[in-house]
């Protein structure tokens, strides 16, 4: 069982757990028509080390005069929650349009999941405190965010904040999700 | 291979019937056992949508 505390900074921490957040898909002008499509994920954990947003927050909101914007962060990389009885079901982006590979929740793959050893995924079982369904955060479908418009709505939709050690976990697995390489047969 | 009778009695409850075990319907179930206050506030029940936005653009405004 994953620990999260429901208490919120002000800043952006990694492990962030929020709800409703925009992906926009694209932005294109036709015939003097803007069409924006984008996607809202009910549930996104932040995955931006946090000594980053730390310094981010701290050149953005402090008075303190700095010399250079190099401690700006341009985006913040989040990932979805999807609820894990979707996610065994292959239906978790069924509102999309898209089907997923279901995963047998009484097999191998199932009890893989469940013990974080799919390296694509990471199992969420959050305790009583909190409000979230069991959910799986999707490496894959990670995505980038503007910090101004996060804080924002941090400031609206925060659900918890995932605990030391375990937000480390996810952040660690998500690293080496994305450096995995695969080798050719 | 075991010697165990595969009709003992003693499993089946030493009753032979021929009744079949009764099935009980899921969604009566369900509607008479309404949904605990606190699953109406958990989050993550829900799934990502697409939302689509269109607007005309007024072009050469002052």
């Amino acid at each position: 069982m994953v620990k999260a505390r429901a208490g919120r900074t002000a800043r952006l921490a990694q492990g962030d757990v929020l709800r409703d957040v925009e992906c926009v898909e694209h932005v294109v002008e036709r015939n003097g028509q803007l069409e924006m499509a984008k996607i809202v994920f009910p549930l996104v954990v932040v995955l931006t080390q946090d000594c980053d947003l730390a310094q981010d927050y701290r050149f953005r909101w402090s008075r303190q005069p700095t010399t250079t914007e190099d401690k700006l962060l341009l985006s913040v990389l989040v990932a979805p929650l999807y609820n894990a009885e979707h996610v065994y079901n292959g239906e978790q982006l069924s509102e999309l349009g898209m089907k997923m590979v279901p995963i047998n929740r009484t097999r191998s793959p199932g009890d893989n999941l469940r013990k974080n050893e799919t390296p694509r995924f990471h199992y969420l079982d959050f305790g009583p405190s909190v409000p979230v369904v069991p959910s799986v955060v999707d490496f894959k479908h990670y995505f980038s965010v503007n910090a101004a418009y996060l804080k924002k709505v941090k400031a609206r939709n925060f659900v918890c904040r995932i605990s030391t050690l375990y937000r480390e976990d996810i952040a660690q697995r998500f690293a080496s999700f994305l450096a995995r390489i695969a080798l050719p047969d | 291979m075991n010697n165990q009778n595969p009709f003992d009695k003693e499993y089946v409850g030493g009753m032979p019937s021929t009744i079949a075990p009764e099935s009980k319907s899921g969604t009566k179930q369900f509607l008479k056992e309404p949904v605990e206050p606190q699953e109406l506030k958990r989050y993550g029940t829900s799934k990502p949508t697409r939302v689509v936005v269109r607007a005309k653009l007024i072009h050469g405004k002052g």
